[in-house]
């Protein structure tokens, strides 16, 4: 049985570790537009009524980087194993609480290395959470996979296509 | 003016590893306020006065992309905006250009027919921070220039300056998509110094802001070329490229013959010192 499970807090945390490096371009930026416009313009002092824009603009930056992490669920994940695939996500239209029977769903591995993922829906450096392609394959579906995913597991279900990636992930783990 | 050359030239190759190692980014934001950060080491600020009515400047390239797609059409035929876009996503994944799903390349274009809505925040965006450049190049070295070389020879070396000041982040793949390319740095100081007379045009005209907001145009709009031409090979079909900087010739031709005539009737500040406002011409 092969389970892999995510959290909201895990999303945020490896976001930020990943953005890190990035955030000192706009950090860098702030100062040195500042420094241009003052001397520029003479401006030697921020009006008391700048700062609640200051505020405003943190807050907007923050929600840009982080809103859309908040909407996702508190845990999400999926298991495979013991004749079962469970598929409980909820979030970028990939469905929560969907059981299904093993022999019900027709089952083919893609080798990672093989592969390259498209999505619609939640990229970033760790996972992939969506409408999910997989090139040259052609192969289509909702799902998720992580960056460090060996293999992809693509699960075409009754109802709908499958395709799921985790650490440890592999043909021989739905066996076990 | 070493000072102003070694700020303005200096910190962008200082920026240089970190581009290379993070990415260029917002870094590219930085790199645009070096040149204006040398004209404050250099001890020769001024106060260019701030007027909405130049920002119509902005709108200003559009002329530009025009005239760079029909230079083009006169060679190839335009093949509509899936090969383009289907070519950038290509470039940006390092991927085949048939490998890219169909389903994104009709999400991009969706989100291009979209774009219109954000014109007003692209003009103060890309306004605002081609100020940092536009107060250095056009606000105080071309006016310096001028008064040994004139206003349309300035403008041709501030040009060629001006694009070989990219050189840190052309060569790693920016407009030419191909890092460390070298062809990218002489191919984006001709561009340079073919759009710079009418650049000066627009700041004779309509003052530093009114130059930024020019400039923030073709930074804006220049992709718009890509909708009908993929830029395969990217010197030539390219904004930046050879159709680009042709693209620019009847512009700058008008431009050299407006600003000869704006000095035979005395409407240019004749000793070309940067004046403390920039009112139209």
């Amino acid at each position: 049985m092969y389970e892999y499970w995510l959290s909201r807090w895990e999303i945020i945390t490896i976001d930020t570790r990943f953005y890190l490096p990035y955030l000192l371009a706009p950090l860098a930026l702030i100062p040195i537009v500042v420094y241009v416009v003052s001397r520029i313009y003479g401006i030697r002092k921020l009006p008391r009524r700048a700062f609640p824009w200051f505020i405003v603009a943190f807050v907007v930056v923050l929600l840009a980087m982080y809103g859309p992490d908040l909407t996702a669920p508190e845990r999400m994940g999926f298991a495979v194993g013991g004749g079962r695939l469970v598929v409980d996500v909820g979030w970028w239209g990939v469905p929560s609480g969907k059981v299904y029977n093993l022999s019900d769903c027709g089952l083919e591995w893609i080798n990672a290395s093989t592969t390259r993922i498209w999505r619609s829906g939640r990229g970033g450096p760790y996972v992939v959470i969506g409408k999910i392609t997989l090139m040259p394959q052609v192969v289509e579906g909702y799902g998720m996979v992580t960056r460090d995913a060996e293999w992809i597991l693509v699960a075409r279900c009754p109802d709908a296509t499958y395709i799921l990636g985790g650490p440890g992930l592999s043909p021989r783990v739905v066996h076990d | 003016m070493i000072k102003f050359f070694l700020v303005a030239f200096g910190l962008p190759w200082l920026l240089f590893p970190v581009m290379y190692l993070w990415g260029v980014g917002a870094w590219a934001l930085v790199m645009m306020f070096t040149p204006a950060l040398g004209v404050i080491a250099q001890g020769e600020v001024y106060r260019p006065e701030l007027r909405l009515r130049d920002f119509a400047a902005f709108f200003y390239p559009l002329v530009w992309v025009a005239a760079s797609v029909a230079v083009t059409a006169l060679f190839v035929p335009p093949s509509g905006p899936e090969a383009g876009i289907r070519y950038l996503l290509a470039r940006m994944v390092n991927v085949p250009a048939e490998e890219v799903p169909r389903d994104f390349v009709d999400a991009i274009i969706t989100q291009n027919l979209l774009v219109p809505l954000l014109i007003p925040f692209a003009m103060l965006a890309n306004t605002f921070f081609a100020f940092g450049e536009e107060y250095g190049w056009r606000g105080y070295l071309t006016p310096k220039l001028a008064k040994r070389l004139g206003w349309v020879g300035a403008s041709l070396v501030v040009g060629a300056l001006w694009g070989l000041w990219h050189a840190p982040v052309l060569l790693l793949g920016h407009n030419f998509f191909e890092k460390f390319w070298w062809p990218s740095v002489p191919l984006f100081m001709l561009f340079c110094a073919a759009s710079s007379p009418v650049l000066t045009w627009a700041y004779l005209r309509h003052g530093v802001w009114g130059a930024a907001a020019f400039h923030g145009g073709i930074n804006a709009f220049a992709g718009a070329y890509f909708l009908l031409y993929p830029p395969e090979p990217t010197w030539l079909l390219n904004p930046a490229g050879v159709m680009g900087t042709a693209g620019w010739i009847p512009l700058t031709l008008y431009a050299i013959w407006d600003i000869r005539r704006m000095q035979n009737t005395g409407h240019i500040n004749a000793d070309a010192t940067p004046p403390t406002h920039h009112s139209s011409r």
